[in-house]
Parts: C-alpha cells; sequence; structure tokens
C-alpha cells in the first residue's frame, strides 16, 4: 500500500475562525454558535491531488489538527505542531489584534518545524466591505516570508476560498517533499 | 358655592398671573401668595406694599358691580357645582401624583381660553363636560337666575379681585392639576401674589393663619372621609367636569378651583379670598360649604379648602356651636360613605397646605368673609357665618367702608335673595343624595357612554388613581378588598396565564421554591405526595432529554451500589469456584497461588477473553501512522485519526500533566473493557488496541518487537513523513510478526497451556492406571491357574489333613497344606509339574504327625470294624502305637483286621495281644469248696478253647483260678489253684502243649466282679491270652 497521508494545523488566536474552516471544509457546514476549541481537534480529509505524485499517487489523506486559539492566557502548545508539514495561520478581520499576531504564530511554526508550507487566511471576510479588503490586503504582506505560499481571505460562512486554501496547501507540501 | 367661585377666581387668577403681559397677571404678581411667603420671605417683602392698593381698589368695584359679579359668581358657582365634582376627582389624581406642585404657567395662561383649548385636546374631558353640564343644571334650574347674577358678580370681582385669589388659585390648580412644571410656577406665582396681597392678608389674617396652621392638618386627617364621596362617584366626570368648567369661564374656571380645592389650602384661600373681593354670599357659601356641606362634588374641596383656610373656623364651629355641629354633622355624614378616598388626598394634600395656603388663605378668607357676613349676617345665608366667626369679624370691616348707601340696600337685598338661593343650592350641594341621586343613573350613564365613545379618556382619567385607591381602600378595609378581589384573582390568573405564560412564570417563578418550602412546612407529605407519582416519568423524561447529566448525577450513589453489589457477587463466585473441585477449579487455584492473585480476578479475566484489535506503530511528532495492522473482521478503526488523537493526547500528557523536567510517557489508556497499550522507542511508538487484559508475555513481545523495528528501521521512521513508500516493506512484515502471535486470535496462550495440563494428566492417570490394569490381568489369569491346580491337588485331599493350596505369583507358584507323609508331598508336587510345568514350584507343604488325627483315624476305623458281627474290638492309640482289644469270631478276620489299622497314616504298630477270640472270653463256673469240671463244661467252653489254641499255636494262654470271698484265702488260694489245674489237665489232655498254658490261682473273685455279686460269680475260671513269647 502507499498511503499519503500529511499532518497540517490550522493555528491561530481564539475564535478567528479555524474550527469553522475545518467545518466547513471537511463536512461543507458552517454554524454560527460558538464552541471553544479545547485541546486539539482532529479531523481528516482525503484531498484529491492536482497531479498524480511519481509513485502515482492520486490522494492525499489529510489530517487537520485544529489546535486550540491562543489567548492571552494561554500559548498555543509546541507539541501540538510538530510533525506538521503545513499550516494555515487564521486571522479574524474583524479583529485587528488577531491579524497583528500572525508574525507570531509563523514563529512559533517555524520554531516547530523548519520547513513546511504556510497559508495565511483573513477569514470572516464575509463581514468586510470590498474596500475594506484591499486595503487589509495591501497592508499586509508575507513576502518576506519564502515559506508563506498564498495569503487568502476566506469565510467560512460563504466557503469563500476555503477549499482553496487546503487544496493548494496539500499540493504544495507533497511537491516539497 | 364659595369653593366653586374660588375656584373661578382662582382660574381667572391663574390665566393672568400665567400671562405675564396681562395686568391680571401683573396683580397677581403683586398679590402676596401665603406659599410664597411661607416658602420664600424675601419675596414677601416687596408685595406688602402693591397688597393694599391692589386690595382696596379690588373691593370697591366689587360693592357697585355686585349685581353683575354676583350673577358672575352664581354661574361659576354653577359650573362649579357641576364640575367640581369632576374637578376634584381629576385634580385629586393629580394631586396624589404630585404633590404641590402641577403644571402652573401652561394652564393658567391658557385659563381662559386655553382652557378651552385644553378641553377640546382632550375630548373625553370636553364630552365628559357637556354631559356633566347638563346634570348640575336641572339640578339647580331654581337657581339659575341667582346662579346668573352670582356669576356675573363672581366674575367682576374676578376681574377685580382675582389677584389674590388667582395667585393662590393658580398655584393650587398647578397642584391639583397634574403638575407638568412644579418649579416655574411657583416662582412667578409668589412674586406677583406678593405685591397685592401680602398686606391685607397679613392684617387680616394674621389671628387666623396661627389657627389655620395647627388646624389646615388635622382637619385634612378629618376631611379626606368627605372628599372621598366625589371621587367615588365619578371617577370619569372629573376629568371632564374640569375641562368644562375650564371651558365656559376661563376666568373662574372651575377647573382651578377643584385643583385648589385638593390643593386644600389653595383652594380655600382662593375662595376666601374672592368673596372678600366681590361678595360676601361666596364667602359665606364657602364658610356654609366649610361648616356644614360643600357642594356635592367637592365637599371634599371645598372641606379640604375650608380646612386649609378655615380650618380653625370650623373646628370651632364644631366644637363651640352647636347648630354648626350640626352643619358638620352633614359633611361628616358623607365622609362616612367614602372613607377611603379622603386619605388619598389628604397625603398629597398635606404638603401643599402647609406651605401657602395655611397662612395666606386664612386671612384673605377671612377679611372677605367677614364682611360679607356682617352685609349678610341677619339673612338666612349667614348660618354658615358661626363657622368663620373670626374671618367675619376680619372681613366685615372692609365691606361696609366700600358699599354705598343706597347701592348696599340694593345690594342687600340681592345678597339676601342670592343667599337664600345659594343656601338652598348648598343644601342641595351639602346633601349628597339630593344632587347625586338624580345624579346616579345619569353617571353610570355617563360612565357608560364616555367609556364607549372614548375609552382612553376614561383610562387616563382612572388609571392613575387606581393603584392609589386600591391600595387605600386595601389599607382601610383590608378583609372586604381581599373579598372583593377573591373572586377576581383565580379568573384573572387563568386569563394572564393563557395569554401570556411567560410573564406569570417570570412573576411567579422566583418564589416558587420559596411557596413549596411553606407549604412543605405547613403539610409535610403534601407536595411530596403530590410529585411523587409524577417522579419516575419525570426521571424518565429527563434521561430521555439528558442522559448523561443524569448518569453523572446519579453516578455517585448507582456506581456505589453497583460497585458494592459486584463485590458481593464476586465474593459469591469466589466461594463457589473455591468449593468446587472441578478440574478446572483446581488448575485456576493452582495459578492463583502461583501468580499471587485472588482466584476471582483470574475468574473475571477467563471470562474477558483477551482480543488485540489493532496494532499502530505511529510517528512520534506527526502522529502519523507508519505501519498498522487490523483485523479484517471488525470494523477498521480509522488510522490516522487514532494516531493523530494519541499523539495529541500523548503530547498533551507530557506539556500539561507530567512534572516539569520529568519524562513520563503515556503507557495506557484505558476505555470500557479495551486498552490502548503503548510502548515508546526512538521516533515512534507503539500502540496496540487490545480488549480484554492483555498478558505480560505479551506485552513483553510487543517491547521487544518495538525494539527490533527501531533497530532495524530507525532512519526511515525518523524520516517518515506520511509517504508510506518511503518504507521498506519488511518492516511491516515485523509488525505483523507481533500480530501473528498473538493478534486476533482470542485467547491463545491459556489454551495451550491446557492442553499440556491434559497430558501431564493423561500421563499421571496412565502410570496409575497401567500398572493396576496388568496386575489386574495377571491376577487374572494367575487365579485362572490356581484354581487348576487345586482342582488337581483336590485328588490328595484323602491323604491330606487340610486342602492343598496352590498360590501362583509371578512365575512361581507356591503350595501350602499339611500332609501326614512326605510321600504325599510328593505326589503333590508331582501334580502341579504335571499341570504347569512352566511354573516354579515352591513346595511348601508341611508333612505333619498329628497324634489327635490318627487317633480319629484309628477311631474311626475301629467303628467300621465293629459293624463286622462277631468283632467286637476297642483300639487306643498311644505313641504311634494301636492297641487293640477285644475279640474276634474268626482267626482270619483278627489277621485282616490289624493289617487294617496297620494301614492308617501315622500308625506304625499294632498290639494285637489283647484282641482274643470269644472263646477265651468264657468263664468256668464251680461249686462251692469244689474244683471239680462239670461235664457241659468239658465238652463245651473248654473244647472250644481247645480249638483255638489248636488254630493258633503261636499263642499261649495263662489260666486264672478264682475263688469267692469264703473261707480262709489259704484254702480258697489252693481251691483257686485245683480249679485252674483241672482245666489245664482237660486242654493238656486235649492235646495242647502244656507249656503253652500257666496257671495262677487267685485267692479272691476277678477284678470285674464286685463283692455285692453273687458269690458262684467269683468260684470260676478265666483265660487270659498272652502274646506270643518274643
Amino acid at each position: 500500500m502507499s498511503d499519503l497521508a500529511r499532518k497540517i494545523c490550522l493555528v491561530g488566536d481564539f475564535s478567528v475562525g479555524k474550527t469553522s474552516l475545518i467545518r466547513r471544509f471537511v463536512d461543507g457546514q458552517f454554524s454560527d454558535e460558538y464552541l471553544s476549541t479545547v485541546g486539539v481537534k482532529l479531523s481528516r480529509k482525503v484531498a484529491k491531488l492536482p497531479q498524480p505524485t511519481a509513485a502515482g499517487v492520486t490522494d492525499v489523506e489529510l489530517l487537520i489538527w485544529d489546535i486550540e486559539g491562543q489567548t492571552q492566557f494561554k500559548a498555543i502548545a509546541p507539541s501540538y505542531l510538530q510533525g506538521s508539514k503545513g499550516a494555515i495561520i487564521v486571522a479574524d478581520v474583524k479583529r485587528p489584534e488577531t491579524v497583528k499576531h500572525l508574525h507570531d504564530h509563523l514563529d512559533l511554526f517555524f520554531s516547530v518545524n523548519k520547513t513546511g508550507s504556510i497559508i495565511i487566511a483573513f477569514n470572516k471576510v464575509d463581514l468586510l466591505s470590498a474596500a475594506q479588503l484591499t486595503e487589509l490586503q495591501a497592508e499586509y504582506s508575507f513576502r518576506d516570508r519564502p515559506q508563506v505560499i498564498a495569503t487568502y481571505t476566506t469565510s467560512a460562512k460563504t466557503g469563500d476560498n476555503v477549499n482553496r486554501i487546503f487544496q493548494e496547501l496539500a499540493a504544495d507540501m507533497i511537491k516539497v517533499s | 358655592m364659595a369653593s366653586l367661585d374660588d375656584k373661578s377666581q382662582a382660574n381667572s387668577g391663574r390665566s393672568p398671573a400665567e400671562s405675564a403681559a396681562e395686568p391680571t397677571s401683573s396683580r397677581f404678581e403683586r398679590l402676596p401668595d401665603p406659599w410664597n411667603e411661607a416658602r420664600a420671605e424675601p419675596k414677601p417683602a416687596p408685595a406688602p406694599p402693591p397688597t393694599p392698593p391692589t386690595t382696596t381698589e379690588q373691593t370697591p368695584p366689587t360693592t357697585t358691580p355686585a349685581n353683575d359679579a354676583l350673577d358672575a359668581l352664581l354661574l361659576d358657582l354653577q359650573q362649579v357645582l357641576e364640575q367640581p365634582v369632576a374637578a376634584t376627582i381629576d385634580r385629586s389624581p393629580a394631586v396624589s401624583a404630585e404633590a404641590v406642585t402641577p403644571r402652573p404657567v401652561a394652564e393658567q395662561p391658557e385659563a381662559a381660553d386655553p382652557t378651552m383649548s385644553e378641553i377640546d385636546e382632550t375630548p373625553a374631558s370636553a364630552e365628559s363636560s357637556s354631559e356633566s353640564a347638563p346634570i348640575p343644571l336641572p339640578v339647580e334650574s331654581e337657581a339659575d337666575a341667582l346662579l346668573e347674577k352670582l356669576q356675573s358678580l363672581a366674575l367682576d370681582a374676578l376681574n377685580r379681585q382675582p389677584l389674590k385669589p388667582p395667585a393662590k388659585s393658580e398655584s393650587s390648580l398647578e397642584i391639583g392639576e397634574s403638575a407638568v412644571a412644579t418649579s416655574p410656577p411657583e416662582p412667578e406665582a409668589p412674586a406677583t401674589e406678593d405685591l397685592v396681597t401680602i398686606p391685607i392678608i397679613e392684617q387680616l389674617v394674621e389671628p387666623l393663619t396661627a389657627p389655620t396652621a395647627t388646624a389646615p392638618e388635622p382637619e385634612y386627617g378629618e376631611a379626606p372621609p368627605a372628599i372621598v364621596p366625589d371621587t367615588a362617584v365619578s371617577p370619569e366626570l372629573p376629568g371632564d367636569e374640569p375641562d368644562a368648567a375650564m371651558s365656559p369661564e376661563p376666568e373662574s374656571s372651575s377647573s382651578p378651583i377643584p385643583a385648589a380645592a385638593f390643593a386644600g389650602m389653595d383652594s380655600n384661600g382662593a375662595a376666601q379670598s374672592l368673596p372678600l373681593a366681590d361678595q360676601p354670599p361666596a364667602e359665606v357659601g364657602v364658610s356654609n360649604g366649610k361648616g356644614s356641606e360643600p357642594t356635592k362634588t367637592t365637599p371634599g374641596l371645598f372641606r379640604l379648602g375650608d380646612r386649609d383656610c378655615d380650618p380653625l373656623d370650623v373646628l370651632r364651629e364644631l366644637l363651640l356651636s352647636p347648630e354648626p355641629g350640626v352643619e358638620a354633622a352633614k359633611p361628616t355624614a358623607p365622609q362616612p360613605t367614602v372613607p377611603k378616598p379622603p386619605r388619598r388626598r389628604p397625603p398629597t394634600m398635606p404638603p401643599a397646605t402647609p406651605m401657602r395656603p395655611a397662612t395666606p388663605e386664612p386671612p384673605i378668607a377671612k377679611a372677605p368673609l367677614e364682611p360679607d357676613a356682617a352685609a349678610v349676617g341677619s339673612q338666612p345665608g349667614i348660618v354658615v357665618r358661626p363657622l368663620a366667626p373670626g374671618a367675619a369679624t376680619a372681613v366685615s370691616p372692609q365691606p361696609l367702608p366700600s358699599a354705598q348707601e343706597v347701592e348696599t340696600t340694593y345690594l342687600r337685598q340681592l345678597i339676601a335673595d342670592l343667599e337664600q338661593k345659594l343656601v338652598e343650592l348648598e343644601k342641595q350641594v351639602y346633601q349628597p343624595t339630593d344632587v347625586i341621586n338624580p345624579l346616579l343613573p345619569l353617571i353610570a350613564q355617563l360612565m357608560k357612554q364616555k367609556t364607549t365613545m372614548n375609552e382612553d379618556a376614561v383610562y387616563t382619567a382612572v388609571v392613575p388613581v387606581l393603584d392609589r385607591a386600591i391600595r387605600e381602600r386595601s389599607d382601610q378595609n383590608h378583609a372586604a378588598m381581599s373579598e372583593a378581589l377573591a373572586e377576581l384573582i383565580p379568573d384573572a390568573i387563568a386569563e394572564e396565564i393563557r395569554r401570556s405564560p411567560e410573564t406569570i412564570a417570570k412573576s411567579l417563578g422566583p418564589e416558587m421554591a420559596a411557596a413549596l418550602r411553606e407549604q412543605i412546612k405547613l403539610e409535610k407529605d403534601s407536595i411530596s405526595r403530590a410529585l411523587g407519582p409524577e417522579m419516575g416519568r419525570a426521571i424518565k423524561e429527563q434521561i430521555e432529554l439528558e442522559r448523561d447529566a443524569m448518569v453523572d448525577a446519579l453516578y455517585p450513589v448507582i456506581g456505589n451500589t453497583i460497585a458494592k453489589y459486584m463485590g458481593e457477587v464476586v465474593a459469591q463466585i469466589n466461594e463457589r469456584v473455591e468449593t468446587a473441585l472441578s478440574p478446572a477449579g483446581l488448575r485456576r487455584k493452582m495459578q492463583a497461588k502461583l501468580q499471587g492473585v485472588s482466584e476471582a480476578e483470574l475468574i473475571l479475566q477467563e471470562s474477558m477473553p483477551t482480543v488485540v484489535q489493532a496494532i499502530f506503530l505511529i510517528h512520534k511528532a506527526s502522529g502519523l501512522v507508519i505501519s498498522e495492522l487490523q483485523p479484517s473482521l471488525e470494523a477498521r478503526l480509522e488510522p490516522n485519526m487514532i494516531a493523530g488523537m494519541l499523539t495529541a493526547i500523548r503530547s498533551f500528557v507530557n506539556d500539561c500533566i507530567a512534572q516539569s523536567g520529568e519524562i513520563s510517557e503515556l503507557n495506557e489508556i484505558e476505555y470500557g473493557d479495551s486498552r490502548i497499550v503503548l510502548e515508546v522507542a526512538g521516533y515512534c511508538y507503539l500502540a496496540v488496541v487490545v480488549r480484554g487484559t492483555p498478558r505480560q508475555a505479551f506485552v513483553k513481545r510487543m517491547q521487544r518487537t518495538l525494539m527490533l523495528i527501531v533497530r532495524r528501521y530507525g532512519r526511515e521512521i525518523e524520516e517518515f513523513d506520511g509517504d508510506s513508500s518511503t518504507l521498506s516493506p519488511e518492516l511491516h512484515n515485523d509488525l505483523a510478526a507481533l500480530g501473528d502471535s498473538e493478534i486476533m486470535t482470542p485467547d491463545g496462550k491459556p489454551r495451550r497451556r491446557s492442553r499440556a495440563l491434559l497430558w501431564l494428566i493423561l500421563a499421571i492417570l496412565a502410570l496409575i492406571v497401567l500398572p493396576w490394569s496388568i496386575f489386574q490381568v495377571r491376577g487374572f489369569l494367575a487365579r485362572r491357574l490356581e484354581t487348576k491346580l487345586e482342582t488337581a491337588l483336590a485328588d490328595l485331599d484323602a491323604q491330606t489333613y487340610t486342602t492343598l493350596d496352590a498360590e501362583v505369583r509371578g512365575g512361581r507358584v507356591t503350595l501350602q497344606g499339611r500332609v501326614p507323609s512326605e510321600s504325599v508331598k510328593a505326589d503333590a508336587a508331582q501334580m502341579v509339574a504335571g499341570v504347569a510345568p512352566q511354573l516354579e514350584l515352591d513346595n511348601q507343604i508341611v508333612t505333619v504327625q498329628d497324634p489327635s488325627a490318627i487317633a480319629m483315624s484309628v477311631q474311626l476305623m475301629t467303628a467300621a470294624l465293629n459293624r463286622d458281627p462277631g468283632v467286637e474290638l476297642t483300639a487306643e492309640y498311644q505313641a504311634n502305637t494301636v492297641v487293640l482289644r477285644g475279640s474276634v469270631g474268626e482267626t482270619d478276620d483278627r489277621q485282616s483286621l490289624i493289617e487294617s489299622f496297620e494301614q492308617l497314616p501315622g500308625v506304625e504298630q499294632v498290639d494285637a495281644a489283647r484282641l482274643e477270640p470269644a472263646a477265651l472270653q468264657e468263664r468256668i463256673y464251680f461249686d462251692l469248696n469244689s474244683a471239680s469240671l462239670k461235664a457241659a463244661d468239658r465238652s463245651g467252653k473248654i473244647a472250644a478253647v481247645a480249638d483255638f489254641l489248636e488254630a493258633s499255636p503261636d499263642v499261649q494262654l495263662k489260666i486264672y483260678g478264682h475263688s469267692d470271698e469264703q473261707g480262709t484265702s489259704a484254702i480258697n488260694e489252693v481251691l483257686a489253684r485245683e480249679r485252674a489245674g483241672a482245666v489245664r489237665d482237660v486242654l493238656v489232655n486235649a492235646g495242647i502243649d502244656a507249656e503253652r498254658l500257666t496257671i495262677e490261682g487267685v485267692p479272691e473273685p476277678p477284678e470285674d466282679v464286685s463283692s455285692d455279686e453273687p458269690q458262684w460269680l467269683g468260684r470260676t475260671v478265666r483265660f487270659e491270652l498272652l502274646s506270643a513269647p518274643e
């Protein structure tokens, strides 16, 4: 058997919508209820690769670690990030401080995993006007970090870019390895 | 009436006061307000100077245009009569709602026209007013003319005098009416009022003020009852009437008056002030009202007012004069009817009264009243005066100087008429029944109509007072109120529940617990009895709704109970098992002893077979599965999910739970009857999902396998990134080896153990059974041989003492028995050899010489031989020798006889010497003293002997001669010898060798002959055979 599996983590401040993004991606659902994730929640989804690998594998099993959001009282446990080849770092566009913390999360991730692909997700974009969006996108750039392969504005509520970030991350992880 | 006037004045006063531009207003401003004075002294100070002029000015005009003024007053009164009820009611609520400060400015300016506008605005009130108007009219129809005059008078008076009353009335109105802005009006009022009124008031009132101040309060307390009736009668009307009152005559607007009345002090003050200026009658009326009865509608008000301004008077009247007392009785009468309402007002009133009315009004009132009183004194209307004597005195001076003679007479007449009318009116007014009765039916209708036409108005009118009314009433008569409401409450609650259950729930909710507690306190079992039957269903329902919560709640109780129960059960099982002696039990016992665990534990373990459900080799960092092994049968576990979660848990334990600095690993996760056993090494760890309890051996094997894998594939594992193609396939095989050893076969090893044990048992059994069976078989064979031998040996029985035994054991036969001779022994040996030649012979037969046995056989032989005729023998066995005695008939027989004895076993010698022939047994007898033979004997007995002797040549014979016991022995000896010799001779003669014959003489009888036998037996010869000489 030649299976391909990858661990990816969702990192970010509390209540930025990590769990919602995963729920949207895995179950295709969304709920306004806020349920704080405690510890870690695991989800799994098989993603199609854009092109088969050298070994002829066409699917990758994504093990998505939904890690308890960072609060001012509690940092993210680095050990949860171990062995992760990719991560989606999430911020809430309506809460500027969560955007500011993106770099901290990047640093944390790279301190644990020297290599690894990152996608930045500005979430809850459905709450923002188009103008604000462009402004936001202009303001934050992660060009200085080559491992950040993309930055997207997402909305778990509308499903905007949600599948895309996972698919793209999956493809990139396979490519890198 | 007076109150009405007051009111009208007050209204007019107000309007001017409010409209600052108007002169009246200025007057008002000048007029000193007792309230203002009372409130703010600075203002009163300036006021004094202006007041005197105003008063003087006013007074004269009042006298001259008295008629007009009176008419106006009458009209006012009429209106007031109609309106007061409503007004009072309206205002009373307002008053109650807002103590002293009503809407001052707003209403006042409008008073004239504005009032109308107000009325218009409030349609309900307008309507009511219109309705109310007709009612009073009929009642007062008689006095119409008078009223008109009075009204006109009042108007004039108002025009002139409004100053004082208005200010007060305004203030009062403000107070009475729903006070929109209290602060503004007050300041204004004081300023205006102060100017004119203060001086007069001071002069006039001085004496009164003091009393009023004291009196008012108590009166209020008393008055309230009187007031009540009004409000009670027509709650709606008040609202309308006041408006109506306002509309018809802005100046004398009745509405203000009522308000004043409510205010108490103010109204009185106003009323008094008016009369002073214009018409005494009004004053009188007022006084009357105070004393006896205010208008029906406003009785309460009036009284209040009276009390406020004339409280002292009233009191005095009541106390001092019997007549007033009677009059007072009337007011009191109404009071009882409506006890509650009074209370309402009083509370509100008091604040107002003390402030202004007390001081200022009394003076004014008195001043005007007195003059009037003096004028009217003689007239009937004056009857009332006694009430306010003080006031009358004070007032009188004023009217006298002002009135002209002609006019005075006319005026007096007029006044007299008016007073009469007034009195009548008053009667009507003060005797509520007269006025009210006709009103009653209408009121109901009015209410109804009003309600249908404009519900809101009714609401607004009634609503503000309702709560208070109810509260007052319930204070007064708790029981009655409860009774009245009791019926409604259940329905009301039911309705409310139907309409908005949530509200009811919200309002009842907080008290439910307390209510339940209380009920439990009262009746201990009631609640539990009520709830009991529902508990079961409630619990069931709750379990359906929230199973986990119920489990959590019950766990501490049930968990313990179950644990206890299980403990008992296990103990029982243990006991049973321990007493049971099954092989399994024994095995378990041994196992328990060996492992040092309880047997019950083993039983449980046995009952829960161990099954390895899955094996995962997991990458430590990423939590991805490197390799896995799962039985194909059961539902497959999602390997990466499990691995991930386990990894997260491991991380959690290491990060959060383990003490810092220590590295501690998660070894096992238990869930239900299953567990996940974890073994960590290198960059991976092994997780094995096991149902049941894994054996120690398996855990060891796990560790070995993991070490092996880490050693062999450490590098691959370290670099594993989720791509299984990077791993060597052998890894999986190595892991599978672990699985093969144990996996999926429930309870493998225990079964092997039991088989070994079975073999062991079988072997033991064989060891026990085989020898035994062999022995059994061999015994059986030997037994058969023995019987064969013994039957053979039985042939020798005759020659043996005992039956011969042959015992076969192994290849050897042992013979046992007792035989008399070696020959028999040898015979036996020979026979065995013949039957079983293969056996080795152990001949243990004993040859025995048994004397008793020989003797026995001798006896037997003897008995046998004795059967022959002619043979008569006895045999005796002694030391291998048989001694035979007896006789034998034939000689030959004798020989054969001896031989047969000699053949007996053990007999070695036979002594036959004593065995004699019969002939020798004969004896030969002799006569006494004779030795000669008888002839017969010679040929008989002796011949036989001779024959024997001849036949037995080797036999020697002894012949004994005997004698009897007679004679001497010597003779007998000779005789005996002779006798023996005689026989010998015969024998010798017969040819017998003499040498074989021996004789002997025995001088006595033979031994066998006793002495008592006949003597002749002794005289005999006998023979004795001697053995052959050796």
